[in-house]
């Protein structure tokens, strides 16, 4: 039980300091001019840069900080798993809702990825960013795991049950 | 429930302790409570046989079948 304590809270600073470097690359980008990078553009695409200012920096801004929102929330969920680890709680409803949570956030990173991929296009082209372009991504990888991640919640509640119930056989 | 538990009743003829009869048949007074209080999912045959080996009685002393009353 020790050497877990020890571990969570070294991953917990780990997590922390992931969470906290999330919005400073984002800003890093943003700071740079690296538009490209922040936004995840396909090869063979120009970006007009001199357009990118008042509104629709804030528009770049937003569609670039869509998928780093995401992963932030997807580590905040297994910072606090890890904190219940901490804690000394492992098998509870609470962990098993944290694990469900993380493994919906996981989900939602592919998803959002594919959200941003499909508005980039007609709102640089809206801009006049770049010229008129329309891109799709199918990534389901990351999806995959979090579902898994979901499943695993699943069956780790099924776990608790039988846990509970074994515990009130005398 | 529709079991009850008679333990304390059993207990109380033999003028025996819930603490020694714990520490007798090897659980903890917590458990014994729980199924003294009829919050017990299940009774092991080895915990029943523990009880009525310490206790001197049956099975048939320790639970009673009382069905239960639609009001």
């Amino acid at each position: 039980m020790k050497k877990l304590k020890i571990t969570s809270t070294r991953l917990q600073i780990v997590v922390l300091i992931l969470i906290i470097l999330m919005p400073c690359a984002v800003a890093l980008n943003a700071a740079t001019g690296a538009w490209a990078e922040l936004l995840n553009m396909p090869q063979g695409i120009a970006l007009d840069t001199s357009q990118i200012t008042g509104l629709s920096m804030l528009a770049v801004l937003a569609l670039g900080s869509i998928k780093p929102i995401v992963y932030m929330i997807a580590f905040w969920f297994l910072y606090k798993l890890l904190g219940l680890y901490r804690e000394g709680i492992i098998f509870t409803a609470e962990n098993v809702a944290a694990i469900r949570r993380i493994g919906w956030a996981v989900a939602s990173i592919d998803i959002a990825d594919m959200l941003q991929t499909l508005v980039t296009g007609p709102i640089l082209t809206f801009y006049n960013i770049s010229s008129g372009y329309m891109a799709a991504r199918l990534e389901v990888g990351i999806l995959v795991i979090g579902l898994f991640i979901v499943l695993i919640a699943y069956v780790m509640d099924m776990g608790r049950e039988l846990k509970e119930q074994d515990n009130l056989v005398i | 429930m529709a079991i009850i538990v008679n333990v304390d009743v059993i207990l109380a003829k033999r003028k025996m302790k819930q603490k020694d009869l714990a520490e007798a048949i090897g659980i903890t007074v917590q458990n014994l409570s729980v199924l003294k209080t009829g919050k017990a999912r299940a009774i092991r045959f080895s915990t029943l046989d523990a009880i009525c080996k310490h206790l001197g009685c049956q099975p048939g002393d320790i639970l009673e079948y009382q069905p239960d009353t639609i009001e």
